[in-house]
């Protein structure tokens, strides 16, 4: 069972060392776009790679979508569906 | 072809696949080793990231006293074919055993090693099996399975803002390159943790510096009776991070060519001195034939001329297109747009010449590799200089086209060079620059991408935006400084009119005018959405309304393309865009 505050902490040193943001993680909302704060798709690739390691899950087909991994928030519900939390 | 440069790698081509590849043979310095090294490139995107390692690995190794050969597969980079073609993965694993009985024949070495990077290295398995007596591979952060890598692709592919065109037929589009629906299948099929047999005795696992663990493979192979070593060594991450910013990590390139030197004797006895390479062009569809060309100081440019069929229109023929870098993206563009666009225009009876500037690619220029700004002057003498070396090939007009920082340098050139007949602006973002000026509002703002303030204005129109504003989703301070600097370049300016009490002309705007009075053509491509846009209309006033009825000046803007043209449709469109514009001036 993943702890929400943990797996926050760990989405967004994910995103630090592999989002490519164009501003610092620390200060981002949870709904923010990370597209628009500069995440590439490139980048988006490793991002998703970095989780699957960190949480031990893989992201289904269907969860390889853009709104998965458009914001914290986002990642951390697709995250909760993998790991039923 | 001029000869090259002392210690310099000559270009090849060779049949593969049913067709053929273009290529690098590096020749060993000194008496050299019995093994030879076949470079196996990554896939798309990837294997713009790497250029510069590879060129850089293959000259460490020639260095060590490996010959070396670094190509790319059929329907890749500069050679024949198209990533739409059938059987791709079939493809990719021929042209390597291609390559390596090419560099068998070439270099007369008896025992072959090869290297390969991410899916460079999982095709090197699946043709090391191919080709039985490999002595030893070299897998850089090798993708484990096919199946892996296409998740990444479908991962990076949802990264898109717009569907790939052919996603009902299966087909795929991510980081610009097409991947078919059988591609993917076919992909699928690979993996190189899973194997029955060793695919050779020795392997050196390289791993990825930005992500824990080895993988499976070492132990898997080792299980098998491989010898593996498995290293961490530095380079990946920054190789990788962009193809315009990628940065070669010399000393792990050095660690490679130790492990390879630790078991590679030299050769037995010195043959006979190798023949010189003749480059025999092969033949594309239409008739076109390409043909590598070094030109500049010392030989030390180089680029690829197509040449379309003898019998075309003389008024076109004498017509060399010339394409120009964007960023340190090397000579076939980003997404292989410029291959695509220079055998397109080929077809049509242009010859078309895709180069690299000095410091970009295959030319090493005077001075080395190329860091930092993309728009620092000096780059208008390369092209120059390539406008010599066509015009000794019977050329007299000369256009330009670039896309982004590719066209500030053919804007340069264009105001330097008085030869230069034409040229096509595609998504510039800066047409002029000033060393020091950082302060200057739109050389600060065009270092960050966002989309175009028509687009922001049309985003207002939707309900959706606003739920989004109110969830705090939208980069709200970004743009808002982006349409600030709209704002304020406009307001400094009308106060400066207002102030001299006369229209003032800015540079960029009297430099077009100056160009065009020479009788210069000027053809202005913005994808709708695109940031530069802003910039360029600034200057040029909406869809270029401060040159109306200048007959040699037009803009077009093209709707659903980003900003690199990376969709296959956004190809197309440009495509027949540039190609209607100059089958219109090429008649007068």
């Amino acid at each position: 069972m993943i702890d929400v505050q943990d797996a926050e902490a760990t989405i967004r040193t994910v995103l630090r060392d592999h989002g490519r943001l164009k501003q610092d993680v620390a200060a981002l909302d949870a709904g923010s776009d990370l597209y628009q704060s500069g995440m590439t798709s490139h980048a988006s690739v490793n991002v998703m790679l970095a989780l699957e390691g960190a949480f031990d899950v893989e992201f289904p087909d269907h969860m390889l979508k853009r709104n998965v991994f458009s914001s914290i928030a986002s990642i951390q519900r697709a995250l909760g569906e993998l790991t039923g939390a | 072809m001029q000869p090259s440069p002392a210690g310099a790698a000559t270009p090849i081509v060779f049949d593969a696949a049913g067709s053929w590849c273009f290529g690098w043979l590096h020749r060993a310095a000194g008496p050299g080793r019995r093994v030879g090294v076949v470079l196996c490139r990554p896939l798309g995107y990837e294997a713009l990231c790497t250029y510069q390692t590879y060129a850089a690995l293959a000259e460490t190794l020639a260095r060590s006293g490996f010959d070396v050969l670094r190509f790319d597969y059929e329907g890749t980079g500069d050679s024949a074919g198209s990533d739409a073609h059938p059987d791709r993965v079939a493809a990719w694993v021929a042209s390597i055993v291609a390559a390596a009985r090419e560099l068998r024949r070439l270099a007369g070495v008896d025992a072959l090693s090869l290297f390969g990077v991410r899916m460079g290295a999982t095709l090197a398995v699946e043709a090391a099996r191919e080709l039985g007596g490999v002595e030893s591979l070299v897998l850089w952060a090798p993708c484990m399975t096919g199946r892996a890598f296409v998740r990444e692709l479908r991962a990076a592919s949802a990264g898109g803002a717009q569907p790939p065109a052919d996603s009902q037929r299966g087909d795929m589009e991510a980081l610009g390159f097409l991947y078919t629906a059988q591609t993917l299948h076919d992909l699928h099929a690979l993996d190189c943790v899973r194997i029955e047999a060793p695919p050779a005795p020795r392997a050196l696992v390289v791993l990825r510096d930005d992500m824990p663990g080895e993988g499976p493979l070492p132990a898997a192979w080792r299980e098998k009776g491989v010898e593996v070593d498995a290293l961490g060594l530095p380079g990946y991450a920054r190789m990788m991070v962009e193809p315009h910013k990628g940065v070669v990590e010399q000393d792990t390139l050095d660690a490679m060519a130790q492990w390879l030197l630790a078991a590679s004797p030299p050769k037995a006895q010195a043959g006979a001195p190798p023949a010189p390479i003749v480059f025999n062009p092969r033949t594309l569809p239409g008739g076109i034939h390409e043909i590598p060309l070094r030109f500049g100081p010392a030989g030390s440019l180089f680029g690829v001329l197509a040449e379309p069929p003898e019998e075309g229109a003389a008024a076109r023929r004498n017509t060399a297109v010339l394409f120009l870098n964007v960023g340190h993206n090397y000579r076939i563009g980003p997404n292989r747009l410029y291959v695509h666009m220079a055998r397109a225009l080929a077809a049509c009876g242009f010859r078309t010449l895709r180069f690299d500037l000095s410091g970009i690619g295959d030319s090493p220029g005077t001075s080395g590799p190329r860091q930092g700004n993309y728009y620092a002057k000096g780059s208008e003498v390369d092209v120059s200089a390539a406008i010599d070396r066509l015009g000794a090939e019977g050329c007299t007009r000369f256009w330009l086209m670039g896309v982004c920082s590719g066209s500030f340098v053919a804007f340069q050139a264009a105001l330097a060079d008085p030869r230069v007949s034409g040229q096509v602006l595609m998504n510039s973002r800066l047409l002029e620059w000033q060393d020091g000026a950082d302060e200057d509002m739109w050389q600060a703002s065009m270092q960050r991408h966002y989309k175009s303030t028509a687009f922001y204005r049309r985003e207002l129109m939707r309900p959706e935006v606003y739920r989004r504003l109110l969830r705090g989703e939208v980069d709200v301070n970004g743009i808002a400084r982006r349409v600030g600097t709209v704002i304020e370049a406009r307001l400094k300016r009308a106060v400066g009119r207002l102030l001299h009490r006369e229209r003032g002309e800015e540079g960029v705007l009297s430099q077009a005018r100056r160009i065009s009075a020479r009788g210069t053509d000027t053809l202005l491509v913005m994808a709708a959405d695109d940031d530069g846009r802003d910039y360029i209309e600034y200057h040029f006033g909406q869809r270029g309304s401060h040159m109306a009825g200048d007959p040699n000046f037009r803009m077009i803007v093209v709707e659903g393309c980003d900003h690199t043209f990376s969709s296959r449709a956004g190809q197309h469109v440009l495509i027949e865009t540039v190609r209607r514009h100059l089958e219109e001036k090429s008649v007068l």
